[in-house]
Formats: structure tokens, C-alpha cells, sequence
């Protein structure tokens, strides 16, 4: 009877450990997406190696919390958006715009010209990682501005004792001289499930659905349904999402989207181009394709619909 | 003191090509309007960021630049004849190479013929015509009344509207 | 010969009249030629005057605003030093002092133990000016991702 209960025993300690493991992993990553993320954005002035701090400010939030920093003098602004996302347990998706006017001279008639440049990066970093970003270049020779972007896990969970999400924060530890520096951070959704599908007739004859992240280019292969045995050609839908707005009843996001045509060659014809509309979350709109060269003469329509994908609060 | 640099800024890039355009019909040379201006702001730089209301800051300017440019042409002041002057003030005169020879002789003629007027006049009528001041204003810029302002402004106008003709005939 | 109204013609393209005596100088406008003439030359003298420009050259507005806000902050060597002679002297011989013995303490020092660390001076009270325009050589903004130091954070 020891014996059968020493084996007994033996074989259920490895599937503890599994279960155990399985659980603390879970566990592990529930915990890790209820966990805040801290970014440190520090204003740096070096001059002939020293290093001046200029201004100190901490963005505190759950995971997907954006920010934006303005830099503001006479002559030049700075706005840098980042997005950003925890796609691993310890590796966070930077998305940002970076957009700069410079005062570059009068015209002929003393009106103001002014010098424009846009930029967008997208940077995988891990939490022994940081981001420099250099308002002016790294070039700078003697006098040299950079703002540095640091994350570290919060010790605050992302939900309050109540089960709320806590509100996100900026803390200024030391504010920049005249204003020069502002940061401003949100948290709006980033993950998203889009369907579409092509109608004809009011019937359904391809769809195809994906997850993607605000902003960021996606393509969806729209597969034949059961109706459309006839229908050999492949529909290419290449959308992003951008301008989340919070509204009553629901919130909306911009799409915007090209269809194409995919011949087995995998050469593609454009039907629609730079086509966009706001979607309600959870509503379906359509566009009719009667006024494009595939459509003409038929009755096709795109369908869309958007909703915030699984786990993802608004 | 860098929010006193950025009013500063505002202040120059509003005012400066103006009051280049003002000195260089004042004197009728192009350069030395220039090196006029820049000591002009340096002076309203030196003066303070508080000295002045920034309203007022204009006609101080201007004041402070048809002061220095008066101090010029004295120094410069010959006793030729008038055409004459005129005559070397048009030699004298810079043109861009960019303009076309048309653009260059309209200058040189406008120039001419404001030159052809007393300082007093040409400054108030070049107040009213360029920086479109009122008869008050004017008055407050060149530390004078308001009538004589009026009465230079007319007199001005015909005096040139006479030389224009003449200018026209004669080319 | 000129009318005796034309003084009030250039009152009225000033708009120095007040609404009564604008209309009335407007009547007259349109019965006295020689006013109207006078007012015809007076416009086009204006147009004259205001379609001549002053061409700056490129970046001569910003040179100059440069040279200007310079004035206020001049480099150390060409600022003034009112120090009597006898103080000064001692102050160079206190300067040379504090060199030479930062000179042996340093020799004294022993090697492997330079601080590789960048001090990071957090200055709340600083008097110093925060002017952005010293940092700008009209280069693209630029970001990077590095890995973190520890002590660089501090």
C-alpha cells in the first residue's frame, strides 16, 4: 500500500509543478498586464561633457499609456507623440510621430516662412533599454539638447482594491524654465478587431477579420464564403486605424483603406484607393463599389466593423 | 530674461523690415539703412525689458531711427547744388542684382525724389504712406503738432506730384 | 493753378476728415477737376511709395537679432573686470595655489579608480538661462534607443 502511494505521488508532483507553473505563469502575466509602467522623460542640456538636467517628469500608467512632449522656444517646436504598447512581458512597441517647425526667414513680403519636417519611428525596446531623442540632431558640438525616455515597472498595480482602473499620472519633479518643456500623456484603446466584407447582391461573398494596433498598417486577405464558389480571385484590404475619439453613444476611429485584387500572380489591381470613414465601435458601415471599374454594373459593396479587441478597456 | 529675448524677438521681426524700408527712403542708400536699424534696436535692447510698454515700443523706434537718420545726412550734407546731390545719391545707391534694370531705375527715381524733399516732410509723409500712422501718431513719432504734420504731408504730395511730372517729361 | 479744397483732398485719402467732410470733399471731387486730378496724382503716389520694398537679405533679420541678444551675454573674455590690481594679484596667486596642490592631490591618486561616472547636476534654483536657439544648428530631430547605465539614471 506505500508503494502505491509513493507512486501515486510520484506521478502527480510533475503535474503539480506543470499546473503550478502553468498557474504562476499565468498568474505571472496577468499580474505583469495589471502592472503600471513608469517612464522617466529627462530634459538634458550637455555642454563639453557636463550634463544639466533641465526638467524632470513621469508618466505613470497601464500599459498602452501614450505621451506627448512639446518642446517650445521662439523660433522652433517640437511635438513628439509616442504610442506605446507591452507586446512581450518585458518589451514594450514605441510608435512616434515627430513633427518640427522651425522660423526659417521672411518673405519678400515680410511674411513669415517656416521650415516643416515630419518623421515617424517604430522601436521594439526592453526595460534595460531607453530612448534618446535629440529635438536638434546628435550633432550637436559644444551645446547639445536630448530628451531621454526611461520605462521601468510601477510598484502600482493598474487596478485599484475596487477593481477600477486607476487613473494614469504625470508627476513634474522639476519643471522646465519659461515652459520650454511640456508633457502631456492619455490612454485611449490601441487594440482593435476589424471584419470585413465584400457583398453582392446584400450577400456575403468574402470576409476576412484581424487584431491590429491604433496606427498601424495591416492587410487582410478577405477568404471566399460557401456562397461565392464562383469567385476565384483574391480581396486584399490594407486599412490602419488612427483618431480615436471618445463620444456618445459610442466611441468612433478613423480607417483608412485601400482594396485591391490579387490575381494568382499575386499582381494587384486597385479597386478603391485612399478611401477612409469613421467607424462607430460595433456598428457596421459600408461603402458601395458601384463607382469603380470592378463594380461597375454590379451591385458589390465593403462592409466594416470595428471593435475593440479581446481585453482591451476604452 | 529668455522670455524678454523672445518679446524682443516678436518686436524686431515685426518692426525691423519696416523700419529698414523707412530709413533707406529717408537716406536713400540701402546698406547703411540697415546698419541704421540694427544700432536702433540695440539701443530699445539696451534700454530694458520693462522701459517700455510694448504698444509704444513702435514709435519709439521709428523716432529713434528718423533721429539717427537726420544725424546721417547731416554728416553726409554737402553744399552742392540739388541735382547734383541727387545725381551722386543715385550712383551712390546699391541696387540687388536680382532686380531687373526696370525695377532698379523705379527705385532710383522714388528715391530721387523723396530725396528732392526736406527731411521733416519726407519722414511724415513716409510714416503716413508706409507704415499707413494717423496725423496723431506722426505727430507723436517726430515730437511735433498734429497741423504741421497735415501741412508737411500736403506739401510733400505736391512738391513730388510737380517733380514727378517734370521727372516724366523730361525722361 | 490749384483749388483752394485740394489741402482737404489729402486729408480725405489720409481719412483725416470726419464723415461729414468726407462726403461733402466727395461732392466736390466730382464737380472740381482740378481736385480730382490732384486726388487721381496723390493715389498713385501712394501706390508708388508702398510698392517699394526693402529686400533683407537671407538671414540678415536673424544675424542681426543674434548680434543684439549676444550684447547681453558676451563671452567671458571680452567682459569687463573692475578689480582693483592688488586684489587681483592675490586672486592669482590663490588661483595658482589651488592649482598646483589640485595638481598633487591628483597624482597622489591612486589609478583604476577614475570616476567614470557623469555627474548630473539637478539644480532647482538655477539663475541659468534656458534658451533653446543655442541648441538649434537647423539639424533633424533624431531619436535612438540605447541600453541603460545605472549610474547615468541617477
Amino acid at each position: 500500500m506505500f508503494r502505491k502511494v509513493f507512486y501515486y505521488v510520484a506521478l502527480m508532483i510533475p503535474l503539480l509543478l506543470s499546473g503550478d507553473n502553468t498557474y504562476s505563469s499565468r498568474l505571472s502575466q496577468s499580474t505583469s498586464s495589471q502592472r503600471r509602467i513608469a517612464f522617466r522623460i529627462a530634459t538634458i542640456e550637455e555642454n563639453k561633457g557636463e550634463r544639466r538636467v533641465i526638467s524632470l517628469t513621469t508618466v505613470e500608467g497601464a500599459p498602452g499609456t501614450d505621451f506627448d512632449i512639446n518642446l517650445q522656444g521662439g523660433r522652433f517646436q517640437m511635438n513628439a507623440h509616442f504610442l506605446t504598447d507591452l507586446i512581450a512581458q518585458d518589451t514594450l512597441k514605441i510608435r512616434t510621430r515627430l513633427d518640427t517647425r522651425r522660423l526659417y526667414g521672411y518673405s519678400e513680403r515680410s511674411l513669415p516662412l517656416f521650415e516643416e519636417d515630419n518623421q515617424r519611428e517604430t522601436l521594439d525596446m526592453s526595460f534595460d533599454e531607453a530612448i534618446v531623442l535629440f529635438p536638434f540632431g546628435s550633432n550637436g558640438g559644444d551645446d547639445r539638447l536630448k530628451i531621454e525616455i526611461t520605462p521601468n515597472w510601477s510598484d502600482e498595480v493598474s487596478l485599484t482594491p475596487a477593481g477600477e482602473q486607476r487613473p494614469l499620472s504625470i508627476n513634474i519633479q522639476q519643471p522646465s524654465s519659461g515652459g520650454a518643456v511640456s508633457v502631456h500623456a492619455s490612454k485611449t484603446p490601441h487594440r482593435f478587431n476589424v471584419e470585413a466584407s465584400l457583398l453582392k447582391d446584400g450577400h456575403e461573398v468574402a470576409r476576412g477579420a484581424s487584431d491590429c494596433l491604433i496606427e498601424e498598417q495591416r492587410e487582410l486577405f478577405l477568404q471566399p464564403t460557401g456562397e461565392a464558389s464562383e469567385l476565384i480571385e483574391n480581396f486584399v484590404v490594407n486599412f490602419s486605424l488612427s483618431s480615436y475619439v471618445k463620444t456618445d453613444p459610442t466611441d468612433e476611429i478613423q480607417i483608412d483603406f485601400d482594396l485591391y485584387r490579387a490575381s494568382r500572380q499575386n499582381a494587384r489591381e486597385a479597386i478603391a484607393s485612399k478611401w477612409s470613414g469613421i467607424a462607430s465601435l460595433g456598428s457596421q458601415f459600408t461603402y458601395d463599389l458601384g463607382n469603380t471599374p470592378f463594380g461597375s454594373g454590379k451591385n458589390y459593396q465593403l462592409r466594416f466593423k470595428v471593435n475593440l479587441a479581446a481585453g482591451e478597456k476604452n | 530674461m529668455a522670455r524678454d529675448n523672445d518679446e524682443f524677438a516678436i518686436i524686431f521681426d515685426e518692426i525691423y523690415p519696416g523700419l529698414c524700408r523707412f530709413l533707406e527712403c529717408m537716406l536713400g542708400r540701402h546698406n547703411i539703412a540697415q546698419d541704421i536699424a540694427q544700432e536702433t534696436f540695440m539701443r530699445l535692447y539696451r534700454l530694458g525689458p520693462d522701459s517700455l510698454p510694448r504698444e509704444q515700443a513702435r514709435f519709439w523706434l521709428f523716432r529713434v531711427a528718423r533721429n539717427l537718420a537726420l544725424n546721417e545726412i547731416n554728416k553726409t550734407k554737402t553744399r552742392q547744388n540739388l541735382w547734383q546731390k541727387i545725381a551722386g545719391v543715385s550712383q551712390q545707391n546699391e541696387t540687388d542684382p536680382a532686380d531687373t534694370l526696370e525695377q532698379q531705375e523705379e527705385v532710383m527715381k522714388l528715391h530721387r525724389l523723396l530725396q528732392t524733399l526736406p527731411t521733416h516732410q519726407r519722414a511724415s509723409l513716409l510714416l503716413r504712406e508706409q507704415e499707413e500712422m494717423s496725423y496723431r501718431e506722426i505727430a507723436r513719432v517726430l515730437e511735433t503738432s498734429e497741423s504741421k504734420v497735415k501741412t508737411d504731408i500736403f506739401r510733400a504730395r505736391c512738391a513730388l506730384r510737380t517733380k514727378w511730372r517734370e521727372f516724366e517729361g523730361r525722361s | 493753378m490749384d483749388c483752394e479744397q485740394m489741402e482737404r483732398v489729402s486729408q480725405l485719402i489720409d481719412g483725416e476728415l470726419t464723415e461729414e467732410e468726407a462726403a461733402a470733399m466727395r461732392a466736390h471731387l466730382a464737380a472740381c477737376q482740378i481736385c480730382s486730378q490732384g486726388h487721381a496724382d496723390f493715389m498713385l503716389l501712394r501706390q508708388e511709395i508702398k510698392a517699394h520694398d526693402f529686400r533683407l537679405k537671407p538671414f540678415a533679420k536673424e544675424r542681426g537679432l543674434r548680434d543684439i541678444i549676444a550684447t547681453r551675454n558676451p563671452p567671458l573674455w571680452k567682459k569687463r573686470i573692475g578689480i582693483p590690481v592688488p586684489l587681483m594679484a592675490v586672486l592669482l596667486i590663490a588661483l595658482v595655489a589651488v592649482a598646483l596642490w589640485s595638481v598633487m592631490r591628483l597624482s597622489r591618486r591612486p589609478t583604476g579608480q577614475e570616476a567614470s561616472v557623469k555627474r548630473v547636476t539637478t539644480d532647482r534654483h538655477s539663475q541659468d538661462v534656458f534658451n533653446l536657439s543655442r541648441f538649434d544648428h537647423g539639424d533633424r530631430v533624431a531619436i535612438q534607443k540605447i541600453k541603460r547605465v545605472a549610474s547615468v539614471n541617477q
